[in-house]
This record gives structure tokens, C-alpha cells and sequence, in this order.
């Protein structure tokens, strides 16, 4: 186990010293000026001047891509350009909202792809497995922002029961958190319930034959007993790599969902970011979107251990 | 040995396929006496597994028990609500499975798995059923029963799993135990070792085995009473003694014929020829006859009748129905004394 | 199973208690008359520094927070702010302040001179730093003769110098809070700043000791973010927002309760050409294009026809400097405009592209029809829409383009809006160069008499509309939606949110 610990320490420092040489090069060749971008047109050259002498923007990128390194092993995100606050500041901020979204999805997923699977399976071949088939499909196909932009219509301007842009924290107000976290979360979720309930589906029909199944029902235990110790439980290991991948797709969904209901999290922060070239904060952001992603893929592997006794972590 | 403890009689077990309906199992009857070990043989698809699905309820669509009967002391199985059989199951009835590891739940431990059983149909505390559970390992001859109750399956050998597995079937302390094949997956020495302990619970807790399995030299090993099935149906019953050394049915005695002898330099092993008739494709008329080599014209035509002797022998066939007394008395004469061996016989 | 339950739910709670100790809880009070008010703000200020800002959106919003010596009027003009009156020399050189009596920074301590002076020297790059602006290349000297006197002398007279002295140009710093400027700003206006989060919202509060005891009549100013035009309106609808500006399509909608507030922006929305490039070398080819571009088509497909039609760079909300003669001096003119092409040289018309931004859809939408009416005269316009940062680089920075469309913003200075025409302009992004136009601005720089200015301004346009270094299209308009339970709107020819006189309605 600490074997396993310490190759994943080292898979993750690669990764992310990988992931910051990408971000550096492609910030080489963007073209732009971030105070620039910032003041825009109309903005006093002299003004443009001294703040990017002050910001070290006059200096070669390599120059402050190392300063930049040189911040991060003291542990210092560095300064964001375009908001003139320490980058930390601005991730920590924004955190909450994109953890709680994502966090969120997740459980939508979890607990309407699960239940929607089981029961599909069970009644294989039947109507309404035939019916949610389709609907999965459709989830699939469309778009986040697109359903996105189609929930906004629907639940803010026919039934005028959301208003984006309305967020408040969970500290502030928790229902109104939950209202306006709802439709965004859900957004994310659709496609992935699509995917989710697919694997579930056929773990269930595909466990449901074998013959441990058997088994357990000539010991008399019940469909339900067998349903939910036995069948779902081996079923739910392929789901779980999935739901892997699928919690990697709804942190890149918290992106394009955040900017489509105007969620002040670290989506939309790093979509302002990139076309405002604040090199820092997006550096950071990457390197945090990594991080997330690898110890995402460290808790799956541990809840992989976990659900099935027959892989141990080496 | 005292009395019958399950009685089926004019079993039909159909499945319902976009062919129609496909009769597996049409008219078993057969009883099953305490304490006694009942073998059933035949060739792979004759229905001996459905056959003990359909005693467990454990048939699955989109098969079905369509008519006949079976009686587990008194009551008839067939008309038995889900939870009634729930109750039977596993307490009252048990099953040992074709292929152990495949049968035991790969991601719960030995020792959940035991006492799922004990839950289920005793309300014993953990504790207890733990206690339980250590002990019926120990009785199927598991060493280190203790560590072995928070084992995985994978961890375990083909050997040790069907020992688990009989354990489980067990551990309720069944009135009937349905082995299906037990050993088929297992090599030899593992074989015999578990063939001992079955005979060993037989004799220990009265349990009635029926023993499922296509190899003679195991039923002769074990077995009190045999079962040869073809086709779904039964074609002959007898005891042990009978039915090796005077078999009757021409499938039977082709069946023995077959059985490799170790002592012969036979050039070739004996085989019946043609194949096994799926379920269904034989209509009319016996469905041993294309492969019999003493088929009469009558034989495709007719649906032989299942002729039972006093003795409780029986054996579906045309050729029978003539000489049905002088069989009768054949088998009466029949030897108690000397010792089945089939392999010498033949 | 259990287990993962356990994980899931112990996730869960970390994650409410994350969320909960990352801000400080502040719930919206239900008051009888509403006296807090939340604002749309469209974009994040780029600076809280007033002196490091730029952006018209900052000021919008900062406007009520700082102030210059001066501040802006409703008609364009200036007034005394945290000065209380000024005298400006015969010469044009020297202006002589009186700092206002009894004037307080947010912090509750009072203005000093040395504050003020502080400031320019901030502004000019005196007190050591680099400038901040090129006050720098006008101001000489701020001297305080005595604890309420401040006298600034010119390098050269520059006329346009008073409207340089608002809080857009010029904010009065509280010397004592350097360093913090930017996160924590002290200024002297109405309201004071409370907080900012980025993307999130910026609020103010009222200031109680404001020298202007009547102002202002909101106890407090949320701007809340939203740079989605549609959820705006969604949020105008719904009363999450009290003051947004809303797109033309969705007036009715939010009409029932808010009041709609059409307000011209003071801004030059064109069509630029590199003035450098062949073909918009020749003046021939940029009028022909001027006679072909039908600027109501324009307004219409961008604006949904809220604009008003512009000839020159200058909006008819300068008032008196604004030239109104100049409107309507290309009238679409197929004819014309192929004679001018021909005479070019360019009868067979030529293939050019446009260069737009995509942050705004306003431009590309333009583009559209502009690039299909100029098939008219057989030029083939391809339309280029790139990122905004982009476009700084490449078009206003490297001047790499052959035409663009954008807005320039407005101020309250005339000189300042004409200026980027000029030779050696820095801003000169278009590389125009034509010496009359050049004299005629240095004549108005010098001269003080402002209606003598004023011709000189209407002289100045007259050139850019003959010459079409672009094809002025027009001032858009915007359409605020304002609660109807507030009142007091009031109209700047800048981009300047006046909250001060914004009061409830009873």
C-alpha cells in the first residue's frame, strides 16, 4: 500500500510539472498582452506601460514561468494578472461553488443512473427499457451548454421558477444554494446518467446470469436481497471506472456549465483567465484541474479495492 | 431409512421460446426415500438439471414447471407460494453447484456467505451463526476454518471452494441436499475426497442426496438407487445392483458399455452412436429410437409407456412391455450380496 | 456498499463544511422602502486603482466611489468636487484649486492638500514610480502654497485640461493608504467600498460624512456580476436585478416592473481602415465604401435599430461640440461609389477582409452586413472574427489588418476623442495622417475661449468625415431597465452609473 501511495506521489508530480510545461508553451505562442486585454482599446499607453513594467510582464515568459515554478515550491500560486489577487485566493474562493457542483452531479448521477439501470434490466427487453434506451441516447447527443441554454428557457423563462446568475453560497442561504445549483448540476449530470445507467444496465442483466446468483436464491434469499447484496454489488465495479471518468467529464463540465448559467467558479475563472492571458492564474488552474483528476483516479482505485476484494493495490 | 421424503411425479418443465413451448423435462416421476443417496445420470441437456431446479423453484424464464407434482413431505412444491419456497429453500432443500467458484460470490467472504444462510432462515445472532459457520467449515474438513471465514473466494482452491459450498448447503442442516455435478470441475483426488464427505453427511445427519451426474463410476461409488434420464424423460430406475448388472434400457446398457475400463486394452472406447436429441425435436414416438440398436418400426410410432416392477424398478421402453414378468423375476433374482462393480461386470 | 455510502456522505459534509467557512454570511434584509439597490456589472473592474484602470465598466461603478477635483455633469461639463472652486490664468498655464472645506475620505480622515498632491505625483511618476498616465507630458508642477491651496502649472496650455481632472483621470488618493489602493480603496465619494469578489460582486455602502449632506439616498450598492446578456434580463424579470442594461429584444418583457431608460452612450461605433494599406491608401476607395455602407441596415441588424446615425467621430451627446451637419453626408450611393472606385483604379472592385473581435456580437453582426452590401460595388469582404486578446495584439497593437469594426468609447473630453486621429498619436490605430486635421487640433488645444473650441472641434470632424479614415456608423444606445421602485436616473455622456441621486420611489 505505501508502495502504491508513493508511485502514485510521483505519477502526480510528473503529471503536474508535465501539464505546466504544456501550459507555459502554449501561452508562448498565444498572441495577446494581458494589460492590454485588460485596459483595452482605449486605454493610456503610458498607463500600459508602467503596469506591465510592474507585473514583470516586460521580462521573457521563461523569466516568469520561473518565478512562477519558484513561487510554487515555496508553496505560492503567484499574483493573478487580470484581478490583482493572489491566485490561491482566487481558487479558494471559487472552490465551494465548483466542488459543490460537481459533487452534485455525481449524486444525480449516481442516484438516478443506478436505480434507472437496475430497473431496466430487470424488465430487459420491456417497453419502458425500450423507451429509456432512447432517452439515453438523446442525453448522450446533446450538449452541455446546449441543454444548458434549453433548461434556462424552459425553467427561467417559461415557468420562471430559476433565475441564473442568482447564486449565493451555502453559508448564505442554503435552499437558494441548492435552487441555483440545481439546474447547472443537473445539466452536467444528464449526459453522464446517459452513460452511467448504460453500464449499470447491462452489469445487472450481464451479474444477473451468473451462477453465484443462483446460489444465493437456493439459499432463499429474496429477488431483493439478491438484487442488492449480491447482483449490484458485482455490478457496480465496471460502473465504478466509469464513474471515474464520468466525475473527470463533470469537472470539464463545471467549465462550459459555469459560463452558461454565470457561476462564479473555477470554470468560469479560467475561461476569463485564458482570454484575458493571466498566465498565472491559468497555470494554477490547470495544475489544479490535474490534481483533481489524478486524485480522483487515486480514490477510484482505492474504491475499487474496496468493491472488489480480488484487486489489490500493488 | 424411513419413508419418502420428496415424491415427483409427472414433472413438466417447459421453456417458452419464440419456437413455442420446448418441453426440458416431461413426465419424471420419482421418489426419494430418507436417508437415502439418489443418483441421476444421463448425458449433458437430458434435464437432470432442470429437473432439480424445478424441485428447488429455481427454474428461470423463460422455463416454467407446467404440470406434475412434487411432494416434500406432503406438500406440493408446485403450488407453493414465492415465500413459502424462499422458507424451503437453502433450510429445508439444498443445492450444490456445477462449478464452486463460479457459484460463491466473488466479492463477499467466505465467511458472509456462510452465514447469510443461517440469517436468512434462523434468527441467529452474529455471534452464534459465526460460531456456526466455523464449525460446519470444520465439519467439511476446512483446516483454519477460523481465518478462513474473512477469505475471498479467489483465494481459495476448486477443492476448498466445494467444500465451502457444501458447507453452506449444510450449515441449515438441510433434509435434502441436491448435489449437481459437484465434482465435474474437480481432478481426481479432490474427487474422491469430496465423494467421501458427501457419503460421510449422509450417514451422519440422514440427509437425502440426490446425486446428479453423468459419470457411471461415480454413481456406482456412491449412490443407493439410480436414475438413468434421456431426453427429459426417465427411462430407467433401479437399484444400484440391478441396474449395473442387468440394465434393461438399451440407452443403459449403453451408457455402461461406455465407461472406459482400466483393466482392458480395449482398442476402442464404446460410444453410442448419433447424438443427443435437443429438447423438442423428437415428436413422436420413443426419442432413443434413431440412436437405438435394437428399435423396433413400432418404436418411432409409439410413445413407449414407463414400465414400473414391484421392486420399484422401472424403464421406459417397448421391448419390456411383453416380457414385463419375466424381467420382474430377472430383477428379483437379482444379487444383494455381491458388491457393485460395474467395471468387473462389464 | 456501506462503505461507499460512509465516503459519500463524509464527502458531502466536508464539502458544506469547505463551503461554509469560505465566506461570511450575509442575508438580505426585507426593508419596508427599498433602500439597497443591485446593479448588473457586465465585466470585472480591471483595476479598483483608480489611476490603474481604464475601463469605461471600472468607472461606471468607481465613479461613485472616488472623485477628482473635479467631477462630471449630466450635460458633459465638470463641477467642483474635491476642489470647491477653481481660477485658471489668462495664459491657460496655471490653475489654482481651493480644496473643498471639511471634505472626509471614507476612512473618516480629512483631505489634505498633501493628499492631492500625493495624487498627481502618483499620476505623473513624481514620487519615484513610473507615470501612470500622460498627465505626465502636460502636467509641470503641483505646488500647495498653503493648507487649502493647490496650484498646477502646464507645460503647455491644453484646454481640455479641467475635464482631465475628474476621478477618470485624475482620483484624489488618500496618501496614507498606498500600498492598498487596489484592495482596499479610500476615496471621497458618495458611496464606500465594501467588497469585492471577482465574478461574483462588488458592494458599496453609503457614506455617511459625504460634503454633500443631501446625497446619497442608498444605504447600499450591490453590483452583481452578470456578463450574460439574456440571464440579465431573466434576472431583470425576476427582480434579482433592480438596475441592468437590457438588449432591445427583451424590453417588453421586463417592462411591467421596471421602468426602461433609452440612453445614448456617448460612444463611436465604425468601421476602421488601415489607413496605411492599399487599397485604403487612397481616400477614394474609403469613400466609396462610406457611400455604400447603409448605417441603418447596421444599427438595425447590431443595435435592433438603437442608434443614432453618426458622420464623424463624435456623438451627438457632446452637445455643442458635436458637428450635426455631417450626418447624413454619405447618403448610400451605388452610383457614386463605383465612379469613386473606377477613378481608383478599382472599378473591377478587389478582395479585402475584416477584422473583428468575437467578444462582442455587435461586431460581427455589423461585418455581416457591411461585407454584404459592399458586393454592390463588387468588393469581396471575408469577415475574420477573432479572440478579443487577439485582436489587441494583432490590430490595435501591431495595426496588422485592412478594416475592423469597433467602439471607441466616450468621454467628456472632445480633445480626447478626437485625438487618436492625429499623426504621431499613439492610438492612432488606424495610421491616419492628414496635416489639417493635425493643425486644427493643436489650435484647439491652445485655444481657451470654448466656443471658439467648439467651431474648431466641428472643423476637425468635418476633415474625418471627408477624408473617411472609417466609416462612422453610429452612437448605439443602451436600454436600462431600472426597478420601479427606484427613481432619480441620471443620464452622463460617460459610462458613469450615478447611484448618488438614485432614490427610492414611494
Amino acid at each position: 500500500m505505501l508502495a502504491y501511495i508513493i508511485r502514485r506521489l510521483g505519477l502526480l508530480i510528473l503529471t503536474l510539472v508535465f501539464i505546466s510545461i504544456i501550459t507555459f508553451l502554449v501561452f508562448q505562442i498565444l498572441p495577446g498582452d494581458p494589460v492590454q486585454t485588460m485596459l483595452g482599446p482605449d486605454a493610456d499607453p503610458i498607463r500600459i506601460k508602467t503596469l506591465r513594467h510592474q507585473l514583470g510582464l516586460d521580462q521573457p515568459l521563461y523569466i516568469q514561468y520561473g518565478h512562477l515554478i519558484e513561487g510554487f515550491i515555496r508553496g505560492d500560486l503567484g499574483q493573478s494578472i487580470r484581478f490583482s489577487m493572489p491566485v490561491r485566493d482566487l481558487i479558494f474562493d471559487r472552490l465551494p461553488l465548483t466542488l459543490s457542483l460537481a459533487f452534485m452531479s455525481l449524486i444525480i448521477v449516481i442516484f438516478v443512473s443506478i436505480p434507472l439501470g437496475v430497473i431496466a434490466a430487470r424488465r430487459e427487453n420491456s417497453w419502458g427499457d425500450l423507451l429509456l434506451s432512447i432517452f439515453t441516447q438523446f442525453g448522450m447527443a446533446i450538449p452541455s451548454f446546449f441543454m444548458g441554454m434549453i433548461l434556462i428557457l424552459l425553467f427561467g423563462s417559461v415557468f420562471s421558477l430559476f433565475s441564473p446568475g442568482s447564486y449565493v453560497p451555502w453559508s448564505e442561504d442554503f435552499w437558494g444554494a441548492l435552487g441555483s445549483l440545481l439546474l447547472p448540476a443537473l445539466t452536467i449530470a444528464i449526459p453522464q446518467i446517459a452513460v452511467s445507467y448504460r453500464y449499470v444496465r447491462n452489469g445487472v442483466i450481464e451479474q444477473g446470469q451468473m451462477d453465484y446468483v443462483r446460489t444465493a436464491r437456493g439459499k432463499g434469499a429474496s429477488e431483493w436481497k439478491t438484487l442488492s447484496h449480491h447482483i449490484l454489488r458485482n455490478s457496480l465495479i465496471p460502473v465504478l471506472t466509469i464513474l471515474g471518468l464520468i466525475l473527470a467529464e463533470v469537472v470539464a463540465g463545471t467549465i462550459v456549465v459555469e459560463q452558461v448559467f454565470s457561476l462564479p467558479g473555477i470554470g468560469q475563472l479560467l475561461i476569463t483567465s485564458v482570454s484575458y492571458r493571466d498566465f498565472p492564474v491559468v497555470q494554477g488552474l490547470v495544475l489544479y484541474i490535474a490534481f483533481v483528476i489524478v486524485v480522483i483516479n487515486f480514490l477510484v482505485d482505492i474504491l475499487y479495492s474496496v468493491l472488489d476484494p480480488r484487486i489489490r493495490l500493488k | 431409512m424411513t419413508g419418502t421424503i420428496l415424491e415427483v411425479s409427472q414433472l413438466k418443465t417447459s421453456f417458452f421460446t419464440e419456437n413455442g413451448e420446448v418441453p426440458a423435462v416431461s413426465d419424471v416421476t420419482f421418489r426419494l426415500e430418507k436417508g437415502e443417496i439418489l443418483g441421476v445420470v444421463g448425458e449433458s441437456g437430458c434435464g437432470k438439471s432442470v429437473t432439480s431446479l424445478s424441485i428447488m423453484g429455481l427454474v428461470e424464464q423463460p422455463g416454467k414447471v407446467v404440470g406434475g407434482h412434487i411432494a416434500f413431505k406432503g406438500e406440493d412444491l408446485t403450488q407453493a407460494s414465492a415465500k413459502k419456497m424462499r422458507q424451503i429453500r437453502g433450510n429445508d432443500i439444498a443445492m450444490i453447484y456445477q462449478d464452486p467458484m463460479s457459484a460463491l460470490n466473488p466479492v463477499h467472504t467466505i465467511g458472509a456467505q456462510l452465514m447469510e444462510c443461517l440469517g436468512l432462515h434462523h434468527k441467529a445472532t452474529r455471534k452464534s451463526a459465526r460460531r456456526q459457520a466455523i464449525e460446519c467449515l470444520e465439519r467439511v474438513g476446512l483446516p483454519q476454518a477460523e481465518q478462513l471465514m474473512h477469505y475471498y473466494p479467489h483465494q481459495l482452491s476448486g477443492g476448498m471452494c466445494q467444500r465451502v459450498m457444501i458447507a453452506m448447503a449444510m450449515i441449515c442442516e438441510p433434509e435434502v441436499l441436491i448435489a449437481d455435478e459437484p465434482t465435474t470441475a474437480l481432478d481426481v483426488t479432490i474427487q474422491a475426497q469430496i465423494l467421501e464427505l458427501m457419503k460421510t453427511l449422509n450417514r451422519e445427519f440422514n440427509t437425502s442426496i440426490i446425486f446428479i451426474t453423468h459419470d457411471l463410476g461415480v454413481v456406482a461409488e456412491i449412490c443407493d438407487r439410480v436414475l438413468v434420464m434421456y431426453n427429459g424423460r426417465v427411462v430407467e430406475q433401479g437399484t444400484i445392483h440391478t441396474l449395473f448388472k442387468a440394465p434393461k434400457h438399451p440407452y443403459t446398457k449403453g451408457l455402461i458399455q461406455s465407461v472406459p475400463d482400466v483393466r482392458e486394452k480395449k482398442q476402442r472406447l464404446y460410444s453410442i452412436p448419433g447424438m443427443v436429441p435437443s429438447p423438442g425435436e423428437i415428436k413422436k414416438g420413443c426419442p432413443f429410437a434413431p440412436r437405438c440398436e435394437r428399435a423396433l418400426a413400432q418404436c418411432y410410432e409409439i410413445e413407449p409407456p414407463f414400465i414400473k416392477y414391484e421392486n420399484g424398478d422401472a424403464v421406459r421402453c417397448l421391448l419390456y412391455e411383453a416380457e414385463k414378468k419375466e424381467v420382474t423375476t430377472h430383477g428379483r433374482i437379482g444379487d444383494f450380496t455381491r458388491s457393485p462393480q460395474p467395471k468387473k461386470v462389464f | 456498499m456501506r462503505k461507499v455510502w460512509v465516503m459519500s456522505v463524509t464527502f458531502a459534509m466536508l464539502i458544506l463544511l469547505i463551503s461554509g467557512c469560505s465566506s461570511n454570511g450575509q442575508t438580505k434584509k426585507q426593508g419596508e422602502a427599498k433602500k439597497e439597490i443591485t446593479v448588473r456589472m457586465m465585466a470585472d473592474p480591471d483595476y479598483l486603482d483608480p489611476h490603474k484602470a481604464t475601463a469605461s465598466l471600472t468607472f461606471q461603478m468607481l465613479l461613485n466611489v472616488y472623485e477628482g477635483l473635479m467631477k462630471p455633469t449630466p450635460n458633459g461639463g465638470v463641477e467642483p468636487a474635491v476642489a470647491e472652486s477653481d481660477k485658471i490664468s489668462k495664459d491657460g498655464l496655471t490653475y489654482t484649486f481651493k480644496l473643498r472645506k471639511g471634505i472626509k475620505f471614507h476612512d473618516g480622515n480629512p483631505v489634505t492638500v498633501d493628499d492631492v498632491k500625493y495624487s498627481f505625483d502618483r499620476l505623473t511618476g513624481q514620487s519615484g514610480g513610473a507615470p501612470l498616465s500622460d498627465l505626465s507630458q502636460i502636467i509641470k508642477s503641483v505646488k500647495t502654497p498653503d493648507q487649502e491651496t493647490i496650484v498646477i502649472s502646464l507645460k503647455k496650455a491644453y484646454s481640455p485640461f479641467l475635464s482631465q481632472l475628474t476621478a477618470m483621470n485624475a482620483a484624489i488618493l488618500e496618501k496614507s493608504n498606498d500600498s492598498k489602493q487596489n484592495t482596499h480603496p479610500i476615496g471621497t465619494g458618495p458611496f464606500k467600498f465594501v467588497e469585492y469578489k471577482p465574478q461574483n460582486k462588488l458592494v458599496l455602502e453609503k457614506f455617511a460624512d459625504y460634503w454633500d449632506e443631501d446625497l446619497p439616498y442608498l444605504n447600499k450598492v450591490t453590483f452583481s456580476y452578470q456578463p450574460d446578456d439574456d440571464a440579465a434580463s431573466l434576472s431583470v424579470k425576476s427582480g434579482n436585478l433592480d438596475l441592468s442594461g437590457v438588449t432591445a429584444n427583451k424590453v417588453d418583457e421586463v417592462k411591467t416592473n421596471n421602468n426602461i431608460i433609452e440612453q445614448n452612450n456617448n460612444a463611436v461605433f465604425l468601421m476602421g481602415f488601415n489607413n496605411d494599406k492599399k487599397p485604403f491608401n487612397d481616400e477614394r476607395v474609403r469613400q466609396a465604401i462610406s457611400y455604400v455602407v447603409n448605417k441603418d441596415d447596421v444599427i438595425d441588424a447590431a443595435f435592433s435599430g438603437h442608434g443614432s446615425k453618426l458622420g464623424s467621430n463624435m456623438s451627438p451627446a457632446m452637445g455643442k461640440y458635436f458637428n450635426k451637419d455631417l450626418v447624413d453626408y454619405y447618403q448610400p450611393n451605388i452610383k457614386k461609389a463605383k465612379a469613386l472606385l473606377k477613378e481608383a483604379g478599382y472599378g473591377n472592385g478587389f478582395s479585402m477582409t475584416i477584422t473583428v473581435s468575437s467578444h462582442n456580437k455587435v461586431y460581427s453582426e455589423a461585418a455581416q452586413v457591411i461585407a454584404e452590401e459592399l458586393k454592390e460595388v463588387g468588393i469581396d469582404a471575408k469577415i475574420n472574427v477573432i479572440e478579443w486578446a487577439k485582436w489587441l495584439d494583432d490590430v490595435y497593437k501591431k495595426k496588422n489588418y485592412e478594416a475592423t469594426i469597433i467602439d471607441f468609447t466616450g468621454t467628456i473630453s472632445p480633445f480626447e476623442m478626437l485625438s487618436r486621429y492625429q499623426t504621431n498619436d499613439p492610438s492612432n490605430m488606424m495610421n491616419f495622417s492628414d496635416s489639417q486635421f493635425d493643425s486644427l487640433m493643436k489650435q484647439a488645444m491652445k485655444e481657451n475661449d470654448d466656443d471658439q473650441r467648439a467651431s474648431l472641434y466641428k472643423q476637425a470632424q468635418k476633415v474625418l468625415t471627408e477624408k473617411a479614415p472609417a466609416v462612422f456608423i453610429c452612437d448605439y444606445q443602451t436600454e436600462w431597465a431600472l426597478n420601479k421602485q427606484f427613481t432619480g436616473f441620471k443620464q452622463y455622456p460617460i459610462y458613469y452609473l450615478d447611484m448618488a441621486h438614485i432614490k427610492p420611489a414611494n
